[in-house]
């Protein structure tokens, strides 16, 4: 049975069997502790039924609603400053 | 145009004691939605009182009508009572005034849909919440709103799930 230990990490003999411990404690079985019907952990949808990307949410959701805000008003200034350096095309 | 501070703007409401909720794409921004606006819509009270302090901290903005950017022209008490929208531009950008949004929604009425949000420096801000801003937006639907409906669904949706710690709020 494969087993792969983050370094440093003593191994989660009441985990899953086999598979590897990551920081949080989450064991995740090897491709070769599964059996052949199995399918890898599902990753979450990276976009919505209607399009929207999610990964960009959940990027923005991990922010303080302070640096979102700096982050919309360095967005802004940048676009402005584009559009002022190519005023006239 | 100058830079853009919203930040800023929203300090010198505060330094003067107006009484207002952040609304449109700044409170999406706060609430997480990654969305893009350059203006700041804030839904003020219209109380007499408010309007009092409002006025010097328009004056501290240097704020005047965008509509018409060459006459300067600046809002005045009766055009501050009133539900409608001032469009103005401040020293630190575009800034709407809005007596209501919506179906007529007021400061007073929309005061217990809001959220109470750390905007940095130390700076807190009254914000309307998520959903508050969603059904919102569904009364007007104009094509901007539209456009922005969904991101602003999935955002809370993302939100409810609740599997972003938000030590925060």
């Amino acid at each position: 049975m494969a087993r792969i230990l983050i370094a440093g990490r003593k191994p989660a003999q009441d985990a899953v069997p086999g598979g590897f411990v990551l920081s949080a404690g989450i064991c995740y079985p090897t491709t070769s502790d599964m059996p052949s019907d199995a399918q890898p952990p599902l990753a979450p949808p990276v976009r919505s039924e209607d399009g929207v990307d999610l990964t960009l949410i959940r990027w923005f959701l991990s922010l303080t609603p302070a640096e979102r805000l700096e982050s919309l008003e360095n967005f802004v200034n940048g676009v402005l400053m584009i559009r002022g350096e190519n005023a006239g095309h | 145009m100058p830079a853009i501070e919203f930040l800023s703007i929203l300090r010198t409401l505060a330094d003067y004691g107006v009484d207002h909720i952040v609304a449109g794409g700044v409170a999406a921004v706060l609430e997480g939605a990654p969305v893009n606006t350059f203006d700041l819509d804030l839904v003020h009270s219209t109380s007499p009182a408010n309007i009092e302090r409002l006025l010097p901290a328009l004056a501290a903005l240097d704020a005047y009508y965008r509509t018409q950017p060459e006459r300067r022209l600046r809002p005045e008490a009766s055009h501050l009572a009133s539900p409608g929208h001032q469009l103005l531009v401040t020293r630190f950008g575009p800034l709407d005034l809005l007596g209501s949004i919506g179906r007529g929604h007021t400061y007073q009425d929309l005061l217990p849909r809001t959220v109470e949000l750390a905007a940095g420096a130390g700076l807190r801000v009254r914000v309307l919440a998520l959903e508050a801003l969603i059904a919102i937006k569904e009364e007007t639907a104009g094509e901007k709103d539209l456009a922005v409906l969904p991101i602003l669904r999935r955002t809370l949706e993302e939100k409810n799930r609740g599997k972003i710690k938000k030590p925060w709020t």
